[in-house]
């Protein structure tokens, strides 16, 4: 099930929410994790049965873990042992082709590949399973005692597919205990409103461009095309995977929880250190806090920090997909951060409305690397954007989806959410959101086209 | 729990919106069960604003039926869409109920009547004399050739007679393709620029006659609006829908749109050759992520659009040899985001459409007849054409003679 389907808005959410507030607190728990599990299963039942998995074996792990005593080796040894299975079965399902087909390039072999379907969410769900134990370990809080909460903090359906990833120790304390207002079902919905109608009305309507260029084939691209194309593609991008963020944050709201920002207007950024403090905040925060710092994070020495940036920029890469492509990916951005982290930095602060420019760009070529079917397509494309190639076929997708980048646009700045937080509790807010609200359902009945980018994961 | 309810009030002050939203969902919901159980009845959403042109087309379609027993084939259930008080016309071939709503509507009638030619370009359009039996038997007699359709081993047949080879210049400006986004995408890349084109994303079967497609400088028309007003405009018509309304899941419906859209078109272009092309599939991970867009679905949609081109005797291409690979799916590389395919990949269909095309014999008279200024070539025969760019007449300087409506510039359309 996808947020942004009537099946989701118009069946499982009034049914769920019925039985979640009718229900005393003691078993709202078991009615989140219930539904969760429904929701799940709804796009992919037979993945349920690895992610039930997932919690069973972190539960007992981080049980043992808590209850053996300090510096113990049961405590490595059960922390490794969760480790292995999460990283372990992330491997299995998401990059035994990937890492079959290096193989068999390289020394000549045939191994078949497997060709396993990704199980849904599988990416999020690792990682924040993966925090949980790690924190217990570390005894930044206490192990779950109670399989049901585990289990809900898991598979919470607002975070489970592609939600911001919520790492165990912000919400343990509401796991237990929490009161849901009617202020929160208010704010909650609203910001659900909002993120609707990033997705459906602004991101599905200007997806189409970049399709249009796949289509043409980058190698008949003109200049105006090709920017056209990754400039729809960079806001479509943000508007779906930030809009889908905003409805989990307002679903989690709605169920009592608060979730972390996962985005703060990232095209507004300085430079691309500041772009990624602004875009995935959650992910980016996620590697910092479990690999970066535990691994010296900047204060072991200069060639250190570039060490650990390099890991840091691999994995990540590699998290958005398993192809050569997203290491590349990845590795520019590690390169550009290593260049404005020791010496640009200076400059970047002084200039005035240059920096944001080039770091747009820069995105921009970045996305190009990211969505292209192959590197070598990236390149062509970035160089179709860079050199003067004339041609009309801009005209026709910019007629079509053209009005929707002005708003595009200025939505992507904070200009509106100044405005919005004082005009939500208005009655001309409230009547704004209905409006949004409505009009997505209304594009929703009649859509074709509704792809969710960030679902592979 | 009574302390809940107590405190209800309380909490509904504090969140207005979420009421809002919650009572007009429920009010909508109610509207809909309320018309699920028949207790209301919707304006139907197929609703055509030429209601008089469908309900026409579907009575010369019953009469067809009524005078083809001999042919053996099932007449069509047209139930005209409900709403505006027209009876509807039942299942019976029977004249006279075929007849009923064309005698309430007599002048449309009579010319629906004597439009029904053969193809003989010098009869008139408005020649009410002729009876409607006479229509019939003559367009039986020169329209079919034979009784069975050529069914071709890959599933198209033809009742115009055998499918021929052509090349590109067989798709000039009397051809026009109508149809959705994918048909948007063989125009775009097949680099056939003389043919007129209608088609657009999201160009379903039930809003061709409410969809202003057409936009000239003097307005926006719809496709039945143009068709009126430049008959006889084309020679071949190719026809691709059905993809846009895979989530219908209901083909009755389907068909009868198509079968109003295909009357129409032999209305006011009764000479045309009109294909219905089948939709090819999507691609595989298209199909397994996707509930609408499975390729069971689409194989009963083509049996549906088979139906249709054999129920009105027009021809049926069937994409699939060109497109489905052995598990029956687009392969993967053809089409990035599963359904639209690549520029390059368009070639294949432009070359099943050369190979089964249908020439008529009175295009090869006309353009003997008359100094031919575009290079139609003369393919009756399976060879290809020799004569490419060279036209064969002089050129001649007059205008085409043979298309007097299109050099009249009153609406002024250049697709």
């Amino acid at each position: 099930m996808v947020f942004s389907s009537l099946v989701f808005i118009f069946r499982f959410l009034p049914v769920f929410f019925i039985l979640y507030y009718l229900v005393p607190f003691g078993y709202k728990n078991l009615v989140l994790f219930l539904g969760s599990l429904f929701f799940y299963a709804y796009g992919e039942p037979k993945f349920l049965i690895l992610i039930i998995a997932s919690i069973i074996v972190n539960f007992f792990c981080a049980e043992i873990i808590f209850g053996a005593e300090e510096g113990s080796v049961k405590r490595k040894l059960f922390l490794i042992l969760a480790l292995v299975y999460d990283i372990g079965s992330l491997l299995v399902f998401k990059y035994t082709d990937f890492i079959l087909e290096n193989i068999n390039h390289l020394t000549g072999a045939e191994i078949p590949l497997p060709g396993l379907t990704l199980p849904l969410g599988i990416s999020f769900y690792t990682f924040q399973i993966m925090s949980y134990v790690i924190d217990v370990y570390r005894k930044k809080c206490g192990s779950a005692h109670n399989l049901i909460n585990l289990g809900t903090y898991l598979v919470m359906f607002p975070q489970l597919i592609a939600g911001p990833i919520v790492v165990y120790s912000e919400v343990s304390q509401r796991l237990k205990k929490r009161r849901i207002g009617p202020h929160d079902v208010e704010e909650g919905l609203k910001k659900f409103t909002l993120g609707l109608g990033m997705k459906v009305i602004i991101a599905n309507n200007i997806g189409g461009i970049w399709n249009t260029c796949l289509e043409e084939g980058f190698e008949n691209l003109s200049t105006p095309m090709a920017w056209l194309g990754i400039a729809s593609f960079s806001l479509q991008l943000y508007y779906d995977f930030g809009g889908y963020s905003m409805m989990a944050i307002g679903l989690g709201q709605m169920l009592g929880f608060k979730f972390p920002k996962n985005f703060d207007f990232p095209y507004i950024a300085r430079s691309v250190t500041d772009f990624w403090r602004r875009w995935h905040m959650t992910l980016t925060a996620w590697f910092r806090e479990y690999i970066y710092i535990p691994m010296g994070g900047n204060r072991k020495g200069v060639v250190r920090t570039i060490l650990n940036m390099l890991v840091v920029w691999l994995i990540t890469g590699l998290w958005h997909g398993a192809a050569w492509n997203f290491v590349v990916w990845g590795l520019y951005y590690f390169v550009l951060l290593v260049l404005e982290r020791f010496l640009l930095k200076k400059f970047l602060d002084k200039i005035p409305v240059l920096p944001h420019i080039t770091t747009l760009i820069i995105v921009m070529c970045g996305w190009v690397l990211f969505q292209s079917p192959s590197l070598g397509e990236a390149l062509v494309f970035i160089s179709r954007m860079f050199t003067l190639n004339p041609g009309y076929d801009f005209v026709d997708p910019l007629k079509q989806s053209g009005m929707f980048f002005i708003p595009a646009i200025l939505c992507a700045t904070p200009l509106f959410s100044g405005i919005y937080q004082k005009c939500k509790k208005k009655w001309y807010g409230i009547a704004v959101l209905f409006v949004i609200f409505w009009g997505s359902v209304v594009l929703l009945v009649d859509s074709v086209f509704n792809p969710f980018l960030y679902f592979r994961f | 729990m009574v302390k809940k309810l107590k405190e209800l009030p309380q909490k509904i002050k504090k969140c207005p919106y979420v009421l809002l939203v919650i009572i007009t969902s429920m009010v909508i919901g109610i509207y809909g069960v309320l018309i699920n159980f028949g207790v209301i009845k919707p304006k139907n959403a197929f609703d055509t604003p030429a209601l008089t042109d469908i309900a026409v087309a579907s009575a010369v379609h019953n009469i067809k039926a009524y005078f083809s027993p001999d042919m053996d084939y099932e007449p069509v259930k047209f139930v005209p869409p409900t709403g505006d008080g027209t009876a509807a016309v039942s299942q019976n071939g029977g004249a006279e109920e075929a007849k009923a709503p064309e005698a309430a509507l007599s002048e449309a009638s009579a010319e629906a009547a004597a439009k029904k030619a053969p193809e003989k370009e010098d009869e008139e359009k408005s020649d009410e004399e002729k009876t409607e039996e006479d229509k019939e038997e003559g367009e039986e007699d020169s329209e079919e050739e034979d009784e069975e359709n050529k069914e071709e081993d890959d599933g198209s047949f033809s009742p115009y007679g055998d499918f021929v080879s052509v090349e590109d210049d067989y798709f000039d400006e009397r051809t026009a393709f109508i149809g959705d986004s994918r048909t948007k995408g063989f125009v775009l890349y097949s680099g056939l620029d003389r043919i007129a084109s209608f088609a657009e994303s999201g160009y379903a079967i039930h809003s061709v006659f409410k969809k202003q497609i057409v936009k000239t400088p003097v307005g926006n028309f719809t496709l039945d609006q143009m068709m009126a007003a430049e008959p006889d405009r084309f020679d071949k018509i190719y026809l691709k829908f059905g993809l846009n309304e895979l989530g219908w899941g209901n083909e009755e419906i389907f068909a009868q749109n198509y079968y109003a859209l295909i009357d129409m078109l032999k209305y006011y272009q009764p000479n045309a050759v009109i294909y219905v092309q089948a939709i090819f599939p999507v691609t595989k991970s298209k199909a397994a992520s996707s509930k609408i867009y499975d390729n069971d679905r689409i194989a009963v949609r083509n049996e549906t659009l088979k139906q249709i081109a054999e129920n009105e005797h027009v021809a049926f291409l069937n994409l699939n040899p060109v497109y489905a690979d052995e598990e029956g799916y687009l392969p993967e590389d053809y089409a990035p985001d599963g359904i639209h395919l690549k520029a390059q990949y368009i070639e294949l269909w432009k070359d099943y459409l050369k190979q089964h095309a249908i020439v008529k014999e009175e295009w090869k008279e006309r353009e003997e007849a008359e100094p031919a200024e575009t290079d139609e070539t003369a393919a009756g025969t399976a060879e290809p054409a020799e004569t490419t760019g060279i036209p064969e007449a002089p050129e001649g300087e007059a205008p085409a003679e043979e298309n007097p409506d299109e050099s009249t510039d009153v609406e002024g359309y250049d697709e």
